[in-house]
């Protein structure tokens, strides 16, 4: 009797445990690593914004966690699997945490879904001992997108993180680095109108493609009607002032 | 045998506790507690995480700067970071002078680096360089032509190709050159910082004189767009922190410190939008988005 009683015990613990594990208020937003590139203003505005978008509505906000490096998400996805994730969907694929999310939005960033990142060097430098390479992008991420052959590039050079792919571009061009990655799309849209700097660079190394991020939703998290009003509130985020802001921080123009 | 056995695997084990610390020990020395040093700091402190990192504030009362040169001399780090004129000057003053110092946030720190008492060391600029603002308004609109920045008269600053420095000695002066270039779609004129030019200028008269005569002015400080200039560029405090972290951990396992200082590498680009549209500029939507770290609207 006494061992059914536990038996029993035990088995309610566990039911209301996994409850509590998804209906956790604590619904976590991520976001790509690849452009979370001011995570404490991001992680403000966006939190501000849906908290003022769903306060009518009796759903509660979710609280969101931007994290910059791609092993800290992948920590982060498999020990709490958050409700929402925003990230590539390449990135969860390739890491097996797809399983129990359905991708619902995609961001449109610039016209452009998916793009590449050029490892670029200075034609006329030859890289020193203790190369310096500018980059927006974590090494993390770097190390996931270049071919193996690069990595010897990535690994012996000396990274300085930068807000702006500009600066990086930048830095190269007035050779105070010796190696900058830059998205193809803004080195495209700034050799258009400087065709000088297609002539003082060299492109090193393509990267893969990057898509970007989509909006992954868990399964059985929300009932359709929160659903709908989570999904609209990221729709109508190029409709509204400090929605356009919060996009503006991602670089993209719109949840569609 | 097995209490030896017993011995050799703690020893292995205190070693990888210790792991952390055997990289370098670098004290980061900070003139006052200014909160614009706090971005650079955590960046710094964030790419020489497997580093020991010591703060310290140079205080009148608490902290003397001779009481803190005592301190370096009597147990020297491998370098110093210091932030300010007076972090410099202090670890320029230690006796030991195998501490090399890595500077930014000095102004004029050319007068300073000279006086580097036989220390190594390298620095940062606070300013961004007349060459890299060039570059960025050129890409900002390929149309701009003509560039003039006006600075006092002992300001030693040279023309470089494509940017004329014009010395001048006050305001009406500048009104005046913003006048006879009314009109000329392609001219942009920069204030620099030149502190001063600054004590001698009312720049609302002179941001008043630019947008009559519908020319963009540059100046150096989001407030000053805020307050009818065109545009910024200054540098980001973040990026200087991990420009900093990459070039002490280069200098120290090279054992080079050049002695000279380097322009910034992050920027910080403030656009006032309305202006632009009002004064008739056109700027590509996108270069807002991948250029422009704050539209004023």
């Amino acid at each position: 009797m006494r061992l059914f009683n536990t038996t029993i015990l035990v088995f309610f613990a566990c039911w209301s445990w996994t409850l509590a594990a998804d209906r956790d208020p604590l619904r976590v937003v991520f976001l790509d690593p690849g452009f979370t590139r001011s995570p404490l203003q991001l992680k403000t505005r966006l939190d501000t914004y849906l908290t003022e978008r769903l306060k009518k509505s009796g759903l509660a906000a979710p609280s969101s966690q931007p994290i910059d490096q791609i092993e800290s998400l992948v920590e982060f996805v498999k020990a709490r699997r958050p409700a929402v994730i925003i990230t590539s969907g390449q990135l969860l694929k390739q890491r097996q945490l797809d399983k129990g999310y359905t991708p619902k939005l995609n961001l449109v960033c610039h016209q452009t879904r998916d793009y590449s990142l050029l490892l670029l060097a200075h034609k006329g430098a030859k890289p020193g001992n203790q190369p310096l390479m500018a980059s927006s992008y974590g090494f993390e991420f770097l190390r996931d997108y270049f071919p193996q052959d690069t990595l010897t590039i990535l690994s012996s050079s000396r990274m300085i993180q930068t807000k702006k792919d500009l600066d990086g571009l930048m830095a190269l061009v007035n050779k105070q680095v010796d190696w900058a990655v830059i998205s193809d799309y803004v080195f495209a849209l700034l050799i258009e109108t400087h065709p000088d700097f297609k002539e003082q660079l060299a492109i090193h190394k393509n990267s893969k493609k990057v898509s970007y991020p989509s909006l992954f939703i868990k399964e059985n998290m929300f009932n359709s009607k929160d659903l709908e009003l989570l999904l609209a509130a990221f729709r109508d985020m190029d409709k509204d002032p400090a929605g356009r802001e919060l996009l503006k921080l991602m670089g993209c123009d719109s949840w569609q | 045998m097995a209490i030896a056995g017993r011995w050799i695997i703690s020893l292995f084990v205190c070693g990888l506790c210790a792991w952390p610390a055997w990289g370098h020990r670098v004290v980061i020395l900070k003139s006052e507690e200014l909160k614009i040093y706090s971005e650079t700091i955590a960046a710094f402190k964030a790419d020489l995480k497997d580093h020991t990192i010591e703060e310290i504030l140079i205080a009148e009362k608490t902290q003397p700067a001779q009481k803190v040169i005592e301190t370096l001399d009597k147990n020297p780090p491998a370098a110093v970071f210091a932030l300010g004129s007076l972090a410099l000057k202090t670890c320029f003053a230690t006796t030991n002078k195998d501490i090399p110092c890595l500077y930014t946030f000095v102004l004029q720190s050319g007068a300073n680096s000279g006086a580097n008492h036989g220390h190594k060391g390298r620095g940062i600029s606070l300013e961004v360089a007349p060459q890299a603002l060039l570059q960025q308004l050129k890409l900002l609109v390929p149309g701009w032509r003509s560039f003039y920045a006006f600075v006092s008269a002992r300001n030693s600053q040279k023309s470089i190709p494509g940017l004329e420095f014009k010395p001048v000695s006050g305001t009406a002066e500048i009104e005046k050159h913003l006048e006879s270039l009314k009109g000329k779609p392609d001219v942009v004129v920069w204030l620099p910082p030149d502190p001063v030019l600054m004590s001698m200028i009312d720049l609302k008269r002179i941001i008043k004189a630019s947008q009559v005569a519908k020319i963009p002015l540059v100046v150096f400080s989001e407030a000053f767009v805020r307050a009818g200039g065109f545009a910024s560029l200054s540098l980001n405090y973040e990026t200087l922190g991990h420009q900093a972290a990459a070039l002490l951990l280069n200098s120290l396992d090279s054992g080079d410190w050049p002695g000279l200082e380097e322009g910034p590498i992050g920027t910080y680009l403030v656009v006032n939008r309305k202006l632009a549209k009002e004064i008739g500029v056109t700027i590509n939507p996108r270069l807002y988005q991948l250029m422009v770290d704050v539209v004023v609207d």
